[in-house]
């Protein structure tokens, strides 16, 4: 899931200040479950907000609102007529969700209260960690199940490097090193001779550095009259 | 000048410091029943200042005495966090507390709650906030 990071409130109030009527709206998918973005956080923003504008005299009207998600249109038309009544929507979704939410309603404000850090999964309860870089060539199949574009420091497609120590990274001591949980991971499914094989160099075209990527699937499109 | 008589909210866990609340009679302080330390929200400490607190104390079980195992440690983890932001907010983390109290401490309730308001008498109204 999409794992995102309340903004500073400094920051929130900064870009916030010279609006009057305010909606925090939250998303109740990924970045509620990461406990950035969700219901709980919107009212929680929202009286952080209403709180420093009694502070500085600044008087606000503001409601706290979610929706299940952001990043899709259906969702949004739920609220729309409701968000219109506001001058700026404050948005708790992830990047995806204030962009979705930009396009869909374009003539609002809308500003956004978090930021997105990674694609990850929650380790423990309140640790959360990357597991995926969404390069758009998986090598999974290649590595087992542990993603060497992400664990890896230096996304190595063969390893470990020279910079492995008893499993850790020389980058910090708190990173494992990637290869070594492949390593780990092969010998633990007693198939070790695996680690020989060489994966040739990466397609990197289908990753992040071209533009926005898109994917199209005619067979699912909807053409209009049909 | 008049002395500054602050207003305070507790938030107390009915399993325990409430009880304790229950028995004293603290001008200024108004003591909010919560089922427990688990279920407290940053927003409802917010919330308290927003609706006219001066100051906000949490009290919940003893350490190692909840009755739901752990919503003590996570009350007092939640209580930390908001420090966090009324400081950032320039509030000033030390309008909020947390304490431990057992439910037959009514003592130990006053005299943290007792110690709390004092600390906001020193402190005055929070800085910019109209009084309502």
């Amino acid at each position: 899931m999409i794992i995102g990071e309340r903004k500073p409130l400094e920051e929130v109030f900064n870009r916030t200040d010279s609006f009057k009527k305010i909606c925090v709206l939250g998303c109740e998918t990924c970045v509620a479950v990461c406990l950035a973005g969700g219901d709980k956080e919107a009212q929680e923003t929202a009286e952080a907000i209403k709180m420093h504008r009694e502070q500085t005299n600044n008087p606000v009207e503001i409601k706290a609102s979610s929706i299940q998600r952001q990043c899709e249109y259906e969702f949004i038309d739920e609220v729309m007529e409701e968000l219109k009544e506001y001058d700026v929507i404050l948005s708790l979704a992830c990047g995806v969700g204030v962009q979705t939410m930009a396009t869909k309603v374009p003539e609002m404000f809308i500003l956004p209260g978090l930021n997105t850090s990674f694609l990850g999964y929650p380790l423990e309860q309140g640790v959360w960690m990357e597991n995926c870089k969404a390069c758009g060539d998986c090598v999974l199949d290649r590595t087992y199940g542990i993603c060497p574009v992400t664990r890896c420091s230096k996304s190595m497609m063969n390893g470990p490097c020279g910079g492995s120590s008893e499993g850790i990274c020389e980058v910090s001591k708190d990173t494992e090193c990637g290869w070594a949980l492949i390593y780990d991971r092969l010998k633990a499914l007693g198939k070790l001779e695996y680690m020989d094989e060489i994966i040739p160099p990466k397609n990197w075209s289908t990753s992040f550095h071209g533009g926005p990527r898109k994917i199209v699937r005619e067979d699912v499109k909807i053409v209009r009259g049909e | 000048m008049a002395e500054h008589s602050p207003s305070m909210v507790t938030l107390c866990c009915e399993n325990s410091a409430f009880l304790a609340a229950e028995k004293t009679n603290l001008p200024g302080v108004k003591a909010v029943k919560i089922p427990c330390g688990a279920q407290l929200e940053h927003v409802h400490i917010l919330r308290a200042f927003n609706q006219g607190a001066e100051g906000v104390m949490v009290l919940a079980c003893l350490k190692e005495n909840c009755k739901h195992s752990f919503g003590n440690d996570r009350a007092e983890k939640k209580v930390a966090y908001v420090k966090g932001l009324l400081k950032d907010m320039g509030v000033g983390e030390d309008r909020l507390a947390y304490a431990p109290v057992a439910a037959n401490n009514e003592i130990k309730y006053t005299q943290a709650v007792k110690e709390m308001y004092e600390k906001l008498k020193e402190m005055g109204p929070i800085e910019g906030k109209v009084k309502k």
